[in-house]
């Protein structure tokens, strides 16, 4: 019996610990966007104790093994407006031709957040992890690992006036899928939290000049 | 009993053909790319990159160093140079990201149409057509002032095509009768809208008379304080995800550096029906 019970917490012990390690997986790049606009819904960044505290009631029914997931938005389209990627600024009094270098990511990428204790759980493990099974129930591909992308650098040159600022900046579409989940070993719930899924669509630059 | 060993004999080496051809047939490479008109500014130093799309995630071709890379146009050969090559997965296929020197030629603007790429190694030639690709080198063409530029993206027979540039101008300039990215597409100016569109638009419900298929230049623009929305038409349709822009203005020519309009790694299913197969030669001695 004594034998029984051993494997039995030695079996536990084995599912339960890869949730806990590799807490940093969780990729969320799109926290940089200086905006993103909803039509409807909001981020999880944005949702009070309260109501996440109403959502967690979705969750709370225990399922034996594995993800209970609510969601409250679900892929819902949006933009954005990226951080600046290049800024030049022209103080003199007359036009300058400035050489710039941006750089841009191009990559489809599918971005992953989580609050709550499921934040460190939600990493990557053989079999997808929680990150993965939070995605597999919400229908998106969330990788475990970090998707390869390419870093494209682009020369160009511009004309900057006097008394003016060149910006170049990405603007785009996303969907966002966001909500709460719990995580249950053997009908006891191990970490619960709000997630949040976050597909990259399309990126498109923007040049624009503004006075000083 | 002798028979019965020419019997085993003879199926045994059927099914080793078989096997032999099943293998072949599964690792057999097969290369696409999809139609594009390229357009580069040259400047020392500047890249240009070619795309394929692959099923094998470790062809010959990553190894510049067992490849020469040369664009054929009519007789003329031009060896690439400073040849890097980039792969990433994308779903069930690679992208092979092909990125060389910007060509230095002789004109200040040189276009070619229908020329081929070809990738040639110890295994196979690919040969893959650059259906447009033109390099400028500005002397004469002046660099232009624009105050605010992105592309307006809107889907045409199923896939996302550039279909206009949202521009406000510089103060300097009154009237605008061409512009063309990479001198390729060809402008309506009659249907120009005096306001800015969207990234991601459906074209038709802001001009309902639009057709993407159109040779000829048309029209002119006054150009005041105001931003606008400038339809671009093709002679034959050619993804453009970055150029350079030229323009005709108050008779004289100005050019818009290389710009990325979009800045997505295009995934080979959304352009699956536009993809062209590369041919390859093997055995190539």
């Amino acid at each position: 019996m004594k034998k029984v019970i051993f494997l039995i917490v030695i079996y536990m012990f084995i599912s339960i610990f890869p949730i806990f390690i590799n807490i940093d997986a969780a990729t969320t790049e799109y926290n940089t966007f200086s905006e993103i606009m909803m039509p409807e819904g909001k981020l999880l960044s944005n949702f009070t104790n309260e109501e996440l505290k109403e959502m967690y009631k979705h969750v709370e029914r225990t399922t034996g093994w594995g993800v209970n997931v609510y969601k409250e938005n679900s892929n819902v389209d949006a933009s954005y407006i990226s951080n600046t990627l290049y800024s030049v600024e022209n103080k003199g009094a007359t036009e300058v031709k400035y050489k710039i270098e941006v750089e841009v990511e191009t990559s489809n990428k599918v971005s992953f957040n989580a609050s709550g204790s499921l934040n460190g759980s939600a990493s990557g493990t053989t079999k997808g992890g929680v990150k993965g099974e939070i995605g597999a129930k919400c229908g998106v591909e969330v990788s475990n690992t970090t998707t390869k992308s390419r870093i494209e650098k682009q020369k160009l040159e511009i004309i900057v006036e006097p008394n003016s600022r060149a910006i170049i900046y990405l603007t785009g579409s996303l969907s966002v899928t966001n909500g709460v989940a719990a995580y249950y070993v053997a009908f006891i719930q191990v970490c619960k939290g709000g997630f949040e899924i976050v597909t990259l669509k399309n990126q498109y630059a923007r040049v624009e000049k503004a006075l000083i | 009993m002798k028979k019965l060993l020419i019997v085993i004999y003879v199926l045994a080496v059927s099914f080793g053909a078989l096997i032999f051809i099943g293998y072949r047939r599964t690792s057999e490479e097969f290369y696409y790319y999809l139609p594009q008109a390229k357009s580069y500014v040259y400047k020392e130093d500047r890249k240009m990159n070619f795309e394929i799309y692959s099923n094998s995630d470790d062809s010959i071709i990553r190894y510049v160093e067992n490849n020469e890379f040369r664009i054929k146009s009519n007789d003329e050969t031009y060896i690439l140079t400073n040849v890097s090559v980039d792969m990433v997965k994308q779903e069930n296929i690679y992208l092979y990201i092909i990125e060389a020197d910007v060509l230095n030629l002789p004109y200040e603007l040189f276009e070619f149409i229908d020329a081929q790429l070809e990738i040639s190694n110890s295994k196979f030639i690919l040969k893959f057509k650059i259906d447009f690709l033109s390099i400028l080198n500005p002397n004469t063409i002046e660099l232009i002032s624009i105050n605010d530029l992105f592309g307006s993206y809107s889907y045409v027979n199923g896939s996302l095509e550039l279909v206009g540039l949202n521009i406000k101008f510089g103060d300097n300039y009154r009237k605008l009768d061409r512009i063309s990215v990479g001198n390729y597409t060809v402008s309506n100016l009659t249907f120009v809208l005096d306001y800015m569109l969207g990234n991601e638009i459906n074209i038709l419900d802001s001009i309902p008379n639009y057709n993407i298929i159109n040779n000829e230049n048309n029209g002119s623009l006054i150009i005041s304080d105001s931003s606008f929305f400038i339809p671009l038409n093709y002679p034959k349709l050619l993804n453009i995800t970055e150029g350079y822009i030229l323009f005709e203005i108050d008779e004289k020519l100005y050019y818009f550096d290389t710009f990325s309009f979009i800045v997505n790694d295009l995934l080979y299913s959304d352009y699956k029906d536009k993809m062209k197969l590369v041919e390859i030669k093997y055995d190539n001695n």
